[in-house]
């Protein structure tokens, strides 16, 4: 099984962010905490048996919280589950509030891989969609994170206002030296952003879809200059360190998720944590067991369900899908966006840009 | 009822011209309804002619008022105030004696307070001008006055001045209708004679028959006959508006009022059709009855094609109040199973869908509305063509016929040159040019109705500024060089965007459909050739480019279900299409080439 832990502060809100993540004092900190190690030792109870292979730290902004707080937060992890067959432990980190006291710490407590929100190396961009770090922190940060973990990785967006092929190559040939994993995502506009709010005042143009593409297409072909090699959708990874526990959400393994709005699979149930701050912590508290926590949007998959998802998530995955599972889906027309390699049905490259509307079609049947 | 102590009468008025005021007014003044259930404009009663300041449904409203001792009852009929309700005009004033001509101080005469004014002279009424809007600035009281005399030539001495709006010279206004206006003839004892100038729907009593009685009387328990048809009904109840539905023992010579007789279908109650005594007949029926004749077609189909009975329904009911719209069933491979739709005009048609998605919720998709053709096969077979993909192969077609129609505009003279221009290009054939006054020209054309209905009204607004107006009247048919252009959508015919169009516009019309066809049709996994062809030559073509990136590229963790979410939505998008071939075609798409403007 995999552990998700959700830390839903950050110093600032990023104005493309609609996750559930805020600026929180120290107060409203220690009460999360207290929550969530109840939420932890309940857990542990419940899945006595079960061996833990990853455990991701997420957010917001992890590295936000105090060496005191993560060092209870993993305290209560450690005595709670089985950490003997954890292979992969990462936790997220912003450039400004990465430490090399924080970094010590992280290796002392078993913490294997960073991950790094890097987004963009353009001071431009980074300013346009109001994340507080530069470009030079970012550099300076990655160096130094580099010298304590091995199994390290950085997120950027692609899209951005000031980006051009150049400035993307650029990027990408300056971040990879020290890495060992990169994700690269799309920058979406989600409604009741406030990056939402300006595109739509026309004080933030974003590049056109075909532009996005053309970057992404350079890219890929950087990371793949640079040793990296595309393993799903948005993610690279260098001698196949690849993610394990993200690996896990596209191959359908069991996974929890504790603290606010985390998501879960268990068994052939889906459900979440409220993302309410104060249902989340009084269904906690008022719980003697993992059992009574309350919880929301709890789906109970169907057959069908399980296979819909076996397709959508294995798609998104290099190595694709079984291939009984989905040849019979796949019309004549849809054929060319498709490959097989022993015995899996993977999306081509192209396929892969066009994923959403193949989807549709597949999952119509 | 003494027919000396009554006065029938209408109000001509432009739009915007005060009308719905002035009646509202006249209302009010004489106690009809008090003050405190007055809401304004009480005649106009639908949504849509409260917000477009324009009357469609007729209303009529009986007035009693003292005067010098005595009691006048003074029926108000309202008339429609569209070019496209002429014919309800015409008989609205045929039921009366007398009309008001409302003519604004501050605007003067205008061309449609002359078309209707034509109309009342026509049926012989008493036009008593009144000068309204008086209390404004800029109200030129005198001007208007020498207008309404040099150009419709009618006295303007001691006319009345009011403002309507704000209630000044209401009692002045009704001494003169009593004084000025004729009292009605007729004979009581004749055989009934009963002119309808309007029908609706009431859920509870049927079809109801709004009349003019001319000569006779008439009362519950009569039979009635429908002189056009024949048919025959018993009367249950008759009565009056004031404005609500009053019963009343009899009507007799004179009077306006409504019959009831369990009418199902107010297509048995015709406008122009004259009832009479079944028993009793008249000799003849009043002259002017014509059946409403649809000028303009369109088909009508739900958005979701799971909506079809509904819109059936839904046109079923608009049809008890409007005997003038026609509908049948249609069948496109690209838009399912519809209607084609006939209107008496451009507006009937917009009112019409407005209706269909205000009051009864429905997403329609409407085709490029057509007219009707005339045409004649090489066999010596003519038929009357409503649909453009009903238009036979070419070779099989001898000659094609379109409705034309003259059309005056009137325009102050900086506009004259821009007007002339836009009748040219639109195939119109110059008659005439007066000038009325020296800031007012009256242009006269012929123009084929199909460019009326394209984009006509826009243009001439788009290029006078919206100070021209447009009246016109149908004037037969004519000849023309006319061709079926089709669009295919990667290679398959989309029959909902054929259309008929001159020779000579078929280029540039085929290219800007095709423009707007592939900004309307979503980039797909597969290019999309859009091609406009011509009895299969094809005369312009564009491309939907493939979809190069549609792909959930963020980070949303574990949270599978936001995944599902955005796929579903994407999905619910795609019901919305239409398919033609492989192809998702978007409901807008077809409403889009409604709108190709103008393709200079």
């Amino acid at each position: 099984m995999e552990l998700y832990i959700h830390i839903p502060f950050c110093k600032k809100k990023c104005q493309y962010c609609d996750f559930v993540s805020a600026p929180g004092s120290v107060n409203e900190i220690e009460k999360y905490i207290e929550s969530l190690k109840k939420e932890i030792v309940l857990s542990g109870k419940k899945f006595k048996g079960s061996r833990i292979n990853t455990v991701y730290i997420g957010g917001g902004t992890p590295s936000l919280l105090s060496e005191d707080n993560i060092s209870e937060i993993v305290k209560a992890l450690k005595s709670s589950f089985d950490f003997s067959g954890v292979t992969e432990f990462t936790i997220e980190s912003n450039p400004e509030s990465i430490s090399e006291e924080k970094l010590k710490l992280y290796k002392d407590i078993g913490i294997n891989r960073l991950s790094v929100g890097v987004q963009s190396l353009n001071d431009e961009n980074l300013k346009e969609i109001g994340r507080i770090h530069d470009s030079k922190t970012a550099l300076e940060k990655l160096k130094l994170a580099s010298e304590y973990f091995d199994n390290l990785s950085c997120d950027l967006i692609i899209g951005l206002p000031f980006d051009s092929r150049e400035s993307v190559k650029n990027e990408i040939d300056t971040v990879a030296p020290y890495l060992s994993h990169i994700s690269m995502y799309e920058l979406i506009i989600e409604d009741g952003t406030v990056l939402k709010d300006r595109v739509d005042r026309n004080e933030v143009v974003l590049p056109s879809d075909d532009e996005t593409e053309e970057l992404f297409e350079t890219a890929r072909a950087a990371a793949s200059e640079n040793g990296f090699e595309r393993y799903e959708v948005s993610n690279f990874a260098r001698n196949g360190r690849i993610s394990e526990h993200n690996y896990g959400y596209w191959t359908r393994e069991e996974y929890l998720g504790l603290g606010l709005n985390s998501a879960s699979l268990i068994g052939n149930v889906r459900f979440s944590n409220f993302s309410s701050m104060d249902k989340y912590t009084e269904s906690v508290s008022g719980a003697d067991s993992f059992d009574k926590i309350r919880r929301e949007n709890v789906i109970k998959l169907s057959k069908k369900d399980i296979k819909d998802e076996e397709i959508m998530l294995g798609l998104r995955t290099m190595r694709g899908v079984r291939k009984e599972i989905i040849e019979k889906r796949i019309s004549e027309r849809l054929r060319p966006f498709f490959t097989e390699k022993d015995g899996y049905i993977a999306l081509t490259e192209h396929g892969t840009s066009v994923m959403n509307p193949i989807l549709i079609e597949l999952l119509e049947m | 009822m003494d027919k000396k102590h009554i006065r029938n009468f209408s109000i001509i008025a432009h739009i915007d011209h005060g009308k719905s005021t002035l009646a509202d007014r006249l209302i009010e003044k004489t106690g009809t309804v008090s003050e405190r259930d007055m809401s304004e404009q009480l005649l106009d009663n639908m949504d849509i002619e409260k917000e477009r300041g324009i009357t469609i449904k007729l209303q009529t409203c009986r007035l009693y008022y003292k005067f010098k001792g005595e009691e006048y009852v003074l029926n108000l009929i309202d008339t429609p105030g569209h070019v496209d309700f002429t014919y309800e005009v015409s008989r609205s004033l045929a039921a009366c004696e007398g009309a008001l001509l409302v003519v604004d101080a501050t605007q003067g005469v205008e061309a449609q307070t002359l078309s209707n004014v034509y109309l009342a002279l026509d049926n012989n009424l008493e036009i008593m001008p009144v000068i309204n809007k008086i209390d404004l600035a800029s109200a030129d009281v005198e001007g208007t006055k020498l207008e309404i005399e040099d150009l419709i030539g009618l006295d303007t001495d001691g006319c009345p001045l009011v403002s309507a709006k704000e209630g000044i010279g209401i009692d002045e206004l009704l001494d003169s209708i009593v004084e000025k206006l004729p009292a009605p003839e007729g004979d009581e004892t004749a055989p009934l004679k009963a002119l309808i100038f309007d029908s609706f729907y009431d859920n509870y009593r049927g079809a109801i028959s709004m009349v003019r009685i001319v000569d006779g009387t008439v009362k519950a328990g009569d039979r009635i006959k429908m002189m056009s048809t024949g048919r025959v009904f018993d009367v249950v109840e008759v009565g009056y508006f004031s404005p609500g539905m009053k019963a009343t023992d009899v009507l007799s010579a004179g009077e306006v009022g409504y019959i009831a007789a369990s009418i199902k279908n107010v297509s048995d109650t015709a406008v122009g059709d004259t009832i009479t005594n079944a028993d009793v007949p008249a000799a003849a029926a009043l002259p002017g009855y014509k059946k409403a004749t649809p000028m303009v077609y369109t088909g009508i189909f739900p958005a979701d094609g799971s909506k079809y009975e509904d819109l059936k329904e839904s046109l079923l009911k608009l049809q008890l109040n409007d005997a003038a719209l026609s509908f049948e069933p249609e069948v496109s491979i690209a838009l399912g199973f519809g209607f084609r739709c006939g209107f008496l005009g451009l507006l009937h048609m917009e009112i019409i869908e407005e209706r269909l998605e205000r009051e009864f919720d429905l997403d329609i998709i409407t085709t490029a509305p057509s007219v009707s053709y005339i045409v004649t096969k090489t066999n010596g077979e003519s038929m009357l063509i409503e649909n453009p993909t009903a238009l036979p192969n070419p070779s099989e077609v001898e000659k094609i016929e379109e409705p034309v129609v003259k059309a005056l505009l009137f325009t102050p003279p900086d506009y004259v040159g821009p007007i002339m221009e836009l009748c040219q290009k639109k195939r119109g054939e110059y008659i005439d040019l007066t000038y009325i006054d020296p800031t007012r020209v009256q242009i006269t054309y012929r123009i084929p109705l199909n460019e009326i209905i394209y984009d006509f009204f826009d243009q001439l607004k788009s290029k006078t500024r919206g100070y021209a107006s447009l009246d016109y009247e149908m004037d037969g048919f004519q000849k023309s060089d006319l061709v079926r252009l089709d669009m295919l959508i990667n290679g398959e015919m989309c029959d909902a965007l054929s259309i008929i169009v001159h020779k000579d516009f078929a280029y540039q019309r085929g290219r800007g459909i095709a423009e707007r066809l592939k900004d309307a049709i979503p980039r797909q996994l597969f290019e999309i050739p859009i091609q406009a062809t011509i009895g299969g030559k094809i005369i312009a073509r564009e491309t939907v480019k493939a979809l190069r990136k549609d792909v959930l590229a963020k980070c949303y963790g574990g949270d599978i279900t936001r995944k599902k979410k955005l796929l579903e939505k994407q999905k619910e998008g795609k019901k919305r299409m239409r398919k033609v071939g492989s192809v998702e075609v978007p409901s807008e798409a077809f409403i889009s080439i409604l709108k190709v403007g103008d393709e200079e």
